[in-house]
């Protein structure tokens, strides 16, 4: 092997290398953290859930949808109530990430509704989720089921 | 030297006055101004509504007026069971107000849920929800008239969205808690977000005031 070829070589696995730093980078700007799904009480078919999104990245990420293997149809819903007590249910076909912030899926705010499951939810049963962001990124985590109520989640 | 005429005037000056310290006197001791608002949110003060009776039905089938609400604190909250985040939410921290009251040694103090979907929650299905969130809570259902006749007093409105393609659809309720005091008047209103420790300082307070009003 001559001097240019072990260079080029050289070169050619320090790009390598960088490249995955940089991959490894944009997944790790994104993230998401405490994903809990709420038992549904007696006689209701729906279920809703809670995560936290971080993006620590540089730009603004759109939230496009959620998906589970456990569920026919994930909806993204907000409550909000009005100055005069009034709430109201709103759905949300997307949901921005803001540069170097989070975004939270808590009870009273955003949330998750989860329809048609296949199989019984039952509390302690672990349902992954899928993330679909509008750049294409996929963030799949999984939800813990819960009672509410059971845990310190604020 | 005095004419007679002017000793009538001072003795009658100083009659006055000495009736005038005596009333004060008394007024100091004895008078109490009438007591101004406290400084409690959402207490409705000095005129609560007092309600009149209503006919709605319990989550055991019985029927449920005022007389049921006369004798004990009532935390009102109007919903649905279908309703997918805030009132789940809230009967969880109600749970958790109600366990803090009992260990405070409050024992006259309960939740009642009120449906505003009479269509979809049964007694059956009332029952069933409430019982989930605390075996103690009351759930309240019914026609839409005998529903009414509790909601128009409080002033609670609700509206019934558009059905999905699959059926379901969402209601619009008002997210605040009601509290009636023992003799059946809405003395305060709690705007959500709800959180269990404000609420039961603020119970505690509202019953203390209460208690030096009566």
């Amino acid at each position: 092997m001559n001097r240019a070829a072990t260079a080029s070589a050289f070169r050619l696995l320090l790009l390598l290398f960088c490249a995955a730093q940089t991959t490894h980078a944009r997944e790790t700007a994104l993230t998401v953290e405490n994903a809990w799904i709420a038992e549904a009480p007696p006689g209701i078919g729906v279920n809703a859930g809670y995560l936290t999104i971080y993006n620590r990245g540089e730009h603004e990420r759109i939230l496009e949808r959620v998906s589970s293997p456990a569920f026919g149809r994930v909806e993204m819903h907000r409550t909000l109530v009005s100055e005069d007590g009034g709430s109201t249910m709103r759905r949300r076909r997307t949901i921005p990430v803001p540069a170097g912030d989070a975004l939270d899926f808590s009870p009273g705010g955003y949330h998750l509704m989860l329809f048609e499951n296949r199989e019984p939810v039952r509390r302690g049963d672990n349902i992954s989720l899928t993330l679909h962001f509008a750049d294409g990124t996929l963030l799949k985590t999984s939800a813990t089921v819960r009672r509410r109520g059971d845990h310190n989640h604020h | 030297m005095f004419k007679p005429g002017t000793m009538k005037t001072a003795s009658l000056i100083l009659a006055l006055m000495g009736l005038g310290m005596l009333t004060g006197l008394y007024t100091a001791r004895y008078y109490q101004p009438e007591p101004e608002s406290p400084d409690i949110e959402g207490l409705f003060w000095p005129d609560p509504k007092q309600l009149h009776d209503f006919s709605t039905i319990d989550h055991t089938g019985r029927g449920f007026g005022l007389d049921r609400l006369k004798g004990q604190w009532s935390f009102l909250f109007f919903g649905y069971t279908h309703c997918p985040d805030i009132c789940p939410v809230t009967l969880s921290v109600m749970d958790r107000v109600q366990q803090e009251l009992e260990r405070r040694g409050v024992d006259n103090a309960r939740t009642v849920f009120i449906t505003v979907d009479p269509g979809r929650d049964t007694t059956e299905q009332l029952a069933q929800y409430v019982g989930y969130f605390n075996p103690d809570f009351i759930g309240l259902g019914g026609s839409e008239a005998q529903i009414r006749s509790l909601t128009r007093q409080i002033g609670v409105v609700s509206s019934r969205g558009e059905p999905s393609k699959e059926g379901e659809y969402l209601v619009d309720h008002s997210a605040s808690l009601f509290l009636i005091d023992p003799r059946g008047r809405l003395i305060s209103l709690f705007s959500a977000p709800h959180k269990a420790n404000a609420i039961v300082s603020r119970f505690m307070a509202i019953r203390r005031f209460l208690g030096q009003q009566a």
